[in-house]
């Protein structure tokens, strides 16, 4: 099995979350996560950074947008139906 | 999806109101990736719904239909960010387009343990999360998403904030699966490295 250093760990992060490693790479990684505290840090850290992303707030339309929206579904309904 | 679809071409009004509704804020979301402010992305989600409606006919259900209305919104909002900045260059921040993502200096450098961690990172726990209340963590992660590089933004704002899968992510920006991992990396390294700061800067405070 190929030693991973953590220098290369946190590059592999996002492929190992995603699922993404081949077998090989995951075993190696897999194995060092279990005897290195610091990468497992890092990790819990990315995941951490994920659900921090995850509870973004967003922006509504306003209700004047929305009515103008729909006022041009309806006329482009209408030259639809002429047609 | 194909159900809203049918009623919109059969002229169902709320049918389609559901639909503007639906999709919403996502597609505030990703026009704002691109536009500067809230009026500005709410005139690309209004021309977005104009040219779905004229292209509707040229919608072959091949990819689902948020991913569609969401690359027509994403043309729309790139060619005015693009008449907009031109000149503006990508960051030059370190991590950004190749390289490292975690600082070398946090590294070993030599010896046998060279390329393990000198400067570990700490575990976070709940403090994050505690923070986000108070708000500034907040406006802090919107800033890091928007100095990251616009294919960065927008596949960390799609996976991340919206939940999106890698399959839909890449059918909406055209990309392989490859590449989408690794604006990802970039863009969640990027991401996580501006929370730590903070975090640092929280626990080190009058400095
Ligand atoms: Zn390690």
């Amino acid at each position: 099995m190929h030693e991973l250093t953590c220098a290369q760990m946190v590059e592999s992060i996002t492929d190992y979350l995603e699922g993404a490693l081949p077998p090989d790479e995951l075993e190696s990684f897999r194995a060092h996560l279990l005897s290195c505290d610091g990468c497992d840090a890092y990790l819990d850290q990315m995941r951490s950074t994920v659900r921090l992303l995850r509870a973004a707030p967003g922006h509504r339309l306003p209700v004047a947008v929305e009515s103008a929206i729909v006022r041009t579904f309806r006329e482009w309904n209408g030259t639809r139906a002429d047609q | 999806m194909t159900v809203d679809l049918a009623g919109l071409l059969a002229g169902d009004e709320d049918a389609f109101r559901d639909l503007v509704r639906a999709h919403q804020a996502t597609m505030m979301r990703l026009a704002l990736l691109h536009v500067r402010s809230v009026a500005d992305a709410e005139e690309v989600v209004q021309e977005t719904w104009l040219a779905v409606l004229q292209g509707i006919d040229g919608f072959e259900g091949r990819a689902s239909l948020r991913t569609w209305i969401c690359r027509i919104l994403l043309n729309i909002a790139r060619r005015r960010a693009g008449q907009e900045s031109r000149s503006v260059p990508m960051s030059g921040l370190p991590g950004a387009d190749g390289g490292p993502t975690v600082d070398p200096d946090r590294f070993i450098s030599a010896g046998p343990n060279a390329g393990h961690w000198s400067v570990p990172p700490r575990r976070w726990g709940r403090q994050p999360e505690d923070l986000l209340l108070a708000g500034e963590l907040r406006e802090l992660l919107g800033d890091a998403v928007r100095q990251l590089s616009p294919g960065q933004r927008e596949v960390i704002t799609m996976r991340d904030v919206e939940g999106w899968t890698s399959t839909e992510v890449c059918e909406l920006m055209e990309i392989s699966e490859g590449h989408q991992r690794v604006l990802l990396h970039r863009a969640r390294a990027r991401v996580r490295q501006t929370v730590e700061a903070y975090l640092e800067r929280q626990s080190s405070p009058a400095t």
